[in-house]
């Protein structure tokens, strides 16, 4: 199937959300580029999960616009969102999978429920590809609870892909893994993205994983963007809350 | 996603109630809505049946079978007093058709089934899981609870069938420790005290509760909102909702049987 031509396949203007009262995210705006890999660097609590949450519609913004593809979330049904959501994959800091599957049935469950109807024999050759490329393999008959953190993560990524979506949002890809592993990911971020062509947006803390992987960075600080710019641009960045992600 | 209260004092305790029934409203309206949507998930209604009625049987059996004898043995001397033992069979028959049957079989099965829902939802919410198929436009209220719903539903009223097959024989075997009464006689004996009018609201009741426990615990399970806390609390608020349940449906349907007839 062709892929549409977009100058940004997702864009958020003037997104807010609160919980009881208390500001989460304030005046969110931002594109994604198609091909782009974006870093959202923040610390804990900054509302980066949020805001990817927000962009996915698991969350409701209390205002603001969320186009995807071209199609404003708010305006869609149920039906069509769902269609929509197809296209993109997310990637869980806990990795999210069903711990009552293999990890063939983790992949097979969302392949069954494509809009795209595959022979058994297709959806086989697909699994295994996937699970090949990230060196999963070997653990397909596996349990989750038998995966170690650094498998988990690459299943996590694994499942994401299955539907070959377009944008990739990983939610810190690289947290509560070793350097080595971390580096893994990163790197493995990198070759999904050469590989299946996708945009990926990507919250993180870790100042190496955003290093190995962005093409731009946005840094949120309290719920908002405080500065934008490649990670030699904000390197050089002079204010200090931006300083102190490097510094650390 | 449905509030789940957070106020504290008598006051708070009673919106809280208030708000819990009104989300739980909206919730049962969800299911009945989503259950009439075209594309039922039905292997996973397969699953869930096997699960929450095949694996009760040894459970509502051995529970049965101890109900009929001991019914019968406790109601033995009473009977005898009355010089009426002839009619011992029928009254368990009744006893266990119209009352007990239901209501301890649907007690088990809240205990049994209600908690697993409850937990595994739980479990599958703090852990993101059924954020993952929502992410991925799958309807995990579809996938998990209606599936859920509906097994429970048709699952309660199977296992109370059987529950009162059993019961008949702890009965019997219950009569034939002081007594020598054929199968055939103690059958005949227990059905001739049995009406059409004992069988039909008994049965009806039984939809009812295994519908109420399946609601009761994919709600407490679904909207969890404590973390790994949340998990425990799912579980055991399941049990104890779903077991109030089935004592005010029951209840409510004698009030209405009696009404009716």
């Amino acid at each position: 199937m062709e892929r549409e031509i977009f100058t940004s396949i997702i864009r958020v203007e003037h997104l807010y959300k609160s919980f009881n009262g208390e500001p989460v995210l304030q005046d969110i705006s931002f594109t994604l580029a198609p091909g782009e890999n974006l870093i959202i660097l923040g610390k804990s609590g900054a509302g980066k999960s949020v805001l990817l949450k927000c962009i996915t519609g698991l969350l409701e913004p209390d205002s603001g616009k969320r186009v995807l593809f071209n199609q404003l979330l708010d305006e869609l049904d149920e039906d069509s969102l769902n269609v929509l959501k197809k296209r993109i994959g997310f990637v869980f800091q806990g990795s999210a999978l069903y711990d009552s599957m293999s990890l063939r049935e983790n992949l097979m469950f969302h392949l069954n429920r494509s809009s795209i109807r595959f022979t058994a024999r297709d959806k086989d050759a697909r699994v295994e590809e996937i699970l090949d490329k990230l060196g999963l393999l070997n653990a397909i008959d596996k349990m989750p609870a038998e995966l170690s953190g650094g498998m988990r993560k690459r299943a996590g990524l694994a499942r994401a892909l299955v539907l070959r979506p377009e944008i990739i949002l990983y939610d810190e890809p690289t947290t509560g893994l070793d350097p080595a592993t971390s580096r893994e990911i990163s790197e493995l971020i990198l070759r999904i993205q050469r590989i299946y062509q996708t945009s990926s947006v990507i919250v993180t803390h870790d100042m190496s994983c955003a290093r190995a992987t962005s093409n731009r960075m946005l840094i949120l600080e309290k719920g908002s963007f405080i500065a934008e710019g490649t990670y030699a641009n904000l390197r050089d960045n002079p204010v200090k809350a931006v300083q102190d992600f490097f510094i650390n | 996603m449905a509030d789940n209260g957070n106020h504290s004092g008598p006051s708070g305790k009673l919106a809280d109630f208030f708000t819990d029934l009104g989300n739980l409203t909206g919730f049962t309206a969800d299911v009945i809505r989503k259950a009439l949507k075209k594309k039922p998930e039905f292997i996973e209604f397969l699953r869930q049946s096997y699960l929450a009625g095949y694996r009760s049987l040894p459970l509502v059996g051995i529970t049965a079978f101890i109900m009929g004898l001991v019914l019968t043995l406790q109601m033995r001397p009473v009977m005898a007093d009355l010089g009426a033992e002839a009619w011992l069979p029928g009254m368990v028959i009744v006893a266990i058709v119209r009352e007990i049957g239901p209501v301890i079989t649907a007690l088990i099965f809240a205990g049994r089934v209600a908690s697993g829902f409850g937990a595994e939802l739980s479990s599958m919410r703090v852990t993101e899981q059924i954020d993952a198929m929502e992410v991925s436009g799958i309807d995990p209220f579809k996938y998990l609870v209606v599936t859920r719903v509906l097994a429970a539903t048709l699952m309660v009223p199977v296992l109370v069938i059987y529950s009162d097959a059993i019961s008949f024989l702890g009965s019997f075997l219950g009569v034939n420790i002081q007594d020598a009464v054929s199968f055939p006689l103690f059958l005949r004996n227990a059905f001739n005290s049995l009406h059409f009018y004992d069988i039909v609201p008994a049965t009806v009741k039984t939809f009812l509760f295994g519908f109420a426990i399946g609601i009761i615990s994919c709600y407490k399970g679904y909207y969890t909102n404590k973390g790994t806390a949340g998990v425990g609390i799912a579980a055991n608020s399941s049990v104890v909702a779903s077991s109030l349940a089935v004592f005010v449906i029951d209840l409510l349907v004698v009030q209405l049987t009696e009404l009716m007839l």
